[in-house]
Formats: structure tokens, sequence, C-alpha cells
């Protein structure tokens, strides 16, 4: 397990080597002069002169790469040219309300789409399978920014049970809480879809297989082989697109971030393309991609847990 | 010898026969779903009653009428006109997107799988970094320097790992073939090998993985499109569609409501076309009809 553990670990660390690279250099792949692009119409000398000096684009690449990265092992990636706050605080200020949404989400999705998943696979081909087969491609279908303006429209107009503008108060645990479960649920939609079809899928395998047979035909009662034998195989894959999940779910933030006026990762970043503050969007940019790879690696090392067969790097599939 | 040429034929016609059992009722009802959107965005001009960007202001935000069947938008633009057009908007954009990913995914794949040692190593770690941004959030930090015009560029950027994956992993395991290593003895270099022998028996499944990504790239166009950082007004792209009625949503809900609806059905239908196509194709995963 330690090895494995180590090579994970290894060879996340060089991913997220390679994306602070990647973002100290995209700038470079646009043809024109980095800081002009940057501030579009609104390059006066004195700006691009300022975005200049806060990125180094006066420096060689190299040493763009190693000053980007050397702010981020320091906490420091700079000031912002147009508020003189630094950066490092104006990300770390709505990161929490992203990562807590996705979290809720994630949760939620998990918690009825396992169930889902279950109900399709003990009886497949049967009429709730189905039914819940064409539920669970639709949820994935709908895209979160549609499932979140329909929601918005019900909640904002016809119905008025719960709030659709703004996190709430962070103080008030209730009203945080009340202000995220719309959002969340918008969010989970998605990935309820997602876990149900591969919970389906898995347990239809498993429950296939020899050893489940062996033990139904030494008279096992049904429920206690579904649950305590057959399920458990059929999450670890589940557990494994987690981290997969919370990447989605960072994504799909975005949106409904921007419906919801929810403070967040997703605004910022919408924010500072809107007034061509590209600093931000790549240090917001650079905090998804870390939080990512990290929830990745994460998944990773609790699947290998689950299922020993991945650690000796045979995979279960 | 008349025969072996007759049966070879008889064979490429039923590559997809229509016939088989596996299409479904719902497999066929997507099919010709899909045939209809398609002749939608090709015959556009021809069935939409207005032109997309007409205004009619004194009619603005108004219902479905029998004047305008699916309402009007805050210049008065005709609802139905606009979804239409849009059908077009989101072909035209996703199909280059996918075939841009697929030619890129392709060359790094076949690359990364035969070449192997060093390139192999680079390319997967390029491979990983791309993987490791969120997709949108990723598009957002490069359209936000590059600027909407490069959108299908984007677009198809976040798409070339998955192929590259798929197609390096199917020639990992061509590579190690007989009929591989018996074009080898025979002498055959390795551009004949590559693309007369590995190429013919990778790409199908990557075709119908591009089919499934279809809905994915129309999403994530229309995604962009709503942040206003895709296609840009006055083009009636449903995710342009869905910003403004997102603005005027307290006067009129129908923009929201139809565009939504094209999203939908567009997606849906390509969806289970290729889930539909993929049982055809590969009649053992029929089993998982559904499943993941």
């Amino acid at each position: 397990m330690l090895a494995y553990i180590t090579q994970r670990l290894l060879s996340t660390v060089v991913v997220c080597i390679l994306i602070v690279v990647f973002l100290s250099l995209l700038v470079h792949f646009v043809p024109g002069d980095p800081a002009t692009i940057i501030l579009g119409p609104r390059a006066t000398p004195e700006l691009i002169q300022r975005v200049t000096e806060s990125m180094d684009l006066d420096k060689s690449p190299v040493m763009q790469i190693v000053s980007f990265f050397g702010g981020l092992l320091r906490g420091d990636l700079g000031t912002d040219v147009f508020t003189n706050r630094p950066i490092v605080d104006i990300v770390m200020s709505v990161l929490p309300h992203t990562v807590i949404l996705a979290l809720a989400s994630l949760l939620l999705a998990a918690l009825v789409g396992v169930p889902l998943g279950v109900l399709s696979a003990v009886r497949p081909g049967s009429w709730a399978d189905r039914i819940l087969s064409l539920v669970s491609v639709t949820f994935v279908t709908i895209p979160p920014y549609l499932s979140g303006l329909l929601l918005l429209m019900l909640f904002s107009g016809t119905l008025r049970w719960l709030p659709t503008f703004g996190a709430g108060d962070p103080s008030q645990p209730l009203d945080y809480l009340r202000h995220m479960i719309l959002p969340a649920v918008v969010l989970a939609l998605t990935w309820i879809g997602y876990i149900a079809r591969l919970v389906r899928g898995n347990l239809i395998e498993v429950l296939s297989q020899d050893h489940i047979r062996a033990a139904r035909a030494q008279g096992l009662k049904r429920r206690t082989l579904l649950y305590r034998y057959a399920l458990p195989n059929a999450l670890a894959p589940t557990v494994a697109i987690l981290g997969v999940a919370l990447g989605g779910l960072m994504a799909g933030a975005v949106f409904v971030e921007i419906i919801f006026s929810r403070p967040g990762l997703g605004t910022l970043i919408t924010e500072s393309i809107q007034t061509r503050n590209y600093p931000v969007v790549r240090a917001a940019t650079l905090a998804a991609a870390l939080l990512f790879v990290l929830a990745n690696f994460l998944a990773d090392i609790a699947n290998a847990a689950l299922d020993p067969r991945i650690q000796l790097g045979k995979r279960a599939s | 010898m008349a025969q072996q040429v007759q049966a070879s034929e008889t064979r490429r016609v039923n590559w997809i026969p229509l016939a088989d059992p596996n299409w479904g009722t719902g497999g066929r009802i997507a099919a010709v779903m899909v045939a209809a959107i398609v002749l939608v965005a090709i015959f556009a001009p021809l069935l939409a009653p207005y032109p997309y960007d007409a205004q009619d202001i004194p009619n603005r935000l108004q219902g479905p009428s029998q004047e305008y069947l699916l309402g009007t938008d805050q210049f008065g633009r005709d609802l139905l006109s606009r979804v239409i057009y849009g059908t077009r908007i989101a072909l035209t954009t996703a199909l280059p997107a996918i075939g841009l990913a697929l030619g890129a995914g392709l060359v790094l794949g076949l690359l990364a799988g035969y070449l192997g040692g060093a390139i192999d190593t680079v390319i997967v770690l390029i491979l990983d970094t791309l993987q490791a941004f969120p997709g949108v959030i990723l598009a957002l930090a490069i359209l936000a320097l590059a600027g909407p015009s490069s959108l299908v560029y984007v677009l198809g950027l976040t798409f070339i790992p998955g192929y590259a994956r798929v197609i390096r992993a199917q020639v990992l395991s061509a590579r190690s073939q007989p009929y591989v290593q018996a074009q080898r003895g025979l002498g055959a270099g390795h551009l004949r090998i590559l693309f007369g022998h590995i190429f013919p028996n990778v790409v199908a499944p990557v075709i119908v993985l591009a089919a499934m990504d279809i809905p994915s790239v129309i999403t994530l166009e229309a995604g962009l499109s709503f942040l206003g950082m895709g296609v840009p007004p006055p083009s009636p792209s449903w995710g342009v569609m869905l910003s403004e009625g997102f603005q005027y949503m307290r006067q009129s809900p129908w923009q929201i409501i139809w565009a939504g609806a094209a999203l939908v059905v567009t997606t849906l239908s390509i969806t289970l076309f290729g889930e539909a196509l993929r049982r055809v194709l590969d009649p053992r995963s029929s089993n998982e009809r559904g499943g993941a």
C-alpha cells in the first residue's frame, strides 16, 4: 500500500508542477504582446507596465515559471493591479464557498444515486429499471445551467419556499444551509444520473459472478447477499469516480454560482474575465486544478484501499 | 473469386444493419430524431419563418401566438426561427471541434502507443496536465486570452486527452497481436504497420466514442456561450438564448423553455443514438443495456 501511495503521490506532484508550467506559459501561446492581450481595450501604458511587472512578463519564460512557482510555494501570487489586494487573499476568500457547495452536492448525489442504481440492478429490464434508466440518462443530459435556470424560475416566481439569491450568512449555519439547497440539488442532478448508472452496471456484473451464485445456492438470504456481499464490491469503482466527480462539480459550480448569484471560484473567474483581470483568472484556475488533482489522488488511494487488486497493478475491470 | 467479392460487399453493407434487433425501439426513435435534427440544421433558412435577427420591437417578449409560434425575445425576434438556426450553430461548432479532437487524439495516441519510450512518457504527461483542469475552467482560462473566435479550437482541445488515451491503449494491445508481429516479420515498415494495419483496427471504437461525445461538446459550447465566452450575440446559439432569457426571466420564460428544450432533445437524441450504435456495432455489450 505504501509503495502505491508513494507512486501516486509522485505522479500527483509531477502533474501539479506541470499545471504551474502550463499556466505560466499559457499567455505566450496567443500571438502578440501578452500584457496588451490580457488588458484588451483597457490597455493604458500604466496598466501594461503594472501587469508586465506583476506577471514578470519582462523576464524570460523560464524565469516566469520559476517566479510563479516560487510565489505559489510562498503563498504569494502577487497583488491585484486593480484593487491592490493580494491575489491569494481574493481567491481564498471565495474558495470555501465553492468547495462546500461541491462537497454538499457530492454527498447528495451519492445518497440518491446509489439507492437508485441498486433499485435498477436488482431487477434489470423491469419497468422500474427502464424508467430509472431513462431518468438517469435525462439527469446526465440536462446541463447544470439549464436545470439551474428552471429551478430558479420555479422558486423565484411560483414557489417561494427557498432563497434563490446569494450564499446567505456564513455565521448563521441554518441560513447558509437554506441558501445552499437549490444550488446543491442542481449540481447533484447530473451526478445522481452518473452514479446510478455506474452502480447499476457494476452491481449487475457482481451479481452474476460465481461467488454470489454459490452463496445464493447455499440459501443465503437475498438481502444479506445484496448488502453484505455484492454491494461493497460494486461500490469500489464508484469511489474511484468521486474524484472525477469533484472536478465536474467544480466546473458545474461556475454556472450555478452565476445563476444563484453565489460568491465562489466560478463567479470570480467570470467576473475577472469580464474586467480582463487575467492574473486573478490564472490564480483561480490554478486553485481549481490543484483541488481537482488532490481529489483524484485521495479517491485513488481510497479505491486502492477498498480493492487490493489495484495496488498490484491489476485493474478491477 | 466473384463470390468472395460479393461476400465482402455484403458485409460492408451490413456494417450498420438497420434491421439489427439491438437497435431497440428507443434506438430507432433516436436515429430518426438525429436525422431530423441534421435536416433542420441543413435546411434552417427554408424552415425558419423569419430571419433569426429580424426585430419586431412592439411585439417583444410575447408568448406563443399565431404570428410567432413559440413567441418572441427581448427584441421581438421570432424564437422558433432562432431555435432552428441554433441547431445549425450547435452542429457546426460541435462537429469541427470533435473532428479536431479526434485528429489530434489519433496522432498523439498512435505516436505514444506505437513508439513508446520517452515520447510516450512526454505525451502521457501532457494529457495528464490537460485533464487536471475541470473542463469548463480550462476553456474559460484559454478563452479569456484568445477570445471567443478560438471557440472551436478550445472545445477541441478539452476533448483531445480522451481520444488520445483510448487510441494509445488500443495501439498498445494491437502492437503485440500476431497479425502485427507477422507483418513485422515480413519486413513491413513502421508507417505501413501503423496506417495499414493498426489504424483500421483502432478507428472503429473511436468513431463510436466520437458520436457519444457530440452531446458533451454541444453542452459545453452552449455553457460557454451562456457565460458570454462562446458564440457572440446576435448569433442564436442556444447558450446565448438561455443567457438572454435569464436576463428577461421575470417578463417572459419562453426563451429559456424553448432553447432548453432544443438543447435537451438534441443531446438526449444523440446520446441514445450513440448508445444504440454501440450495441449494434459491439453486440457483446448489449447485456449492459443502459449500463455505465
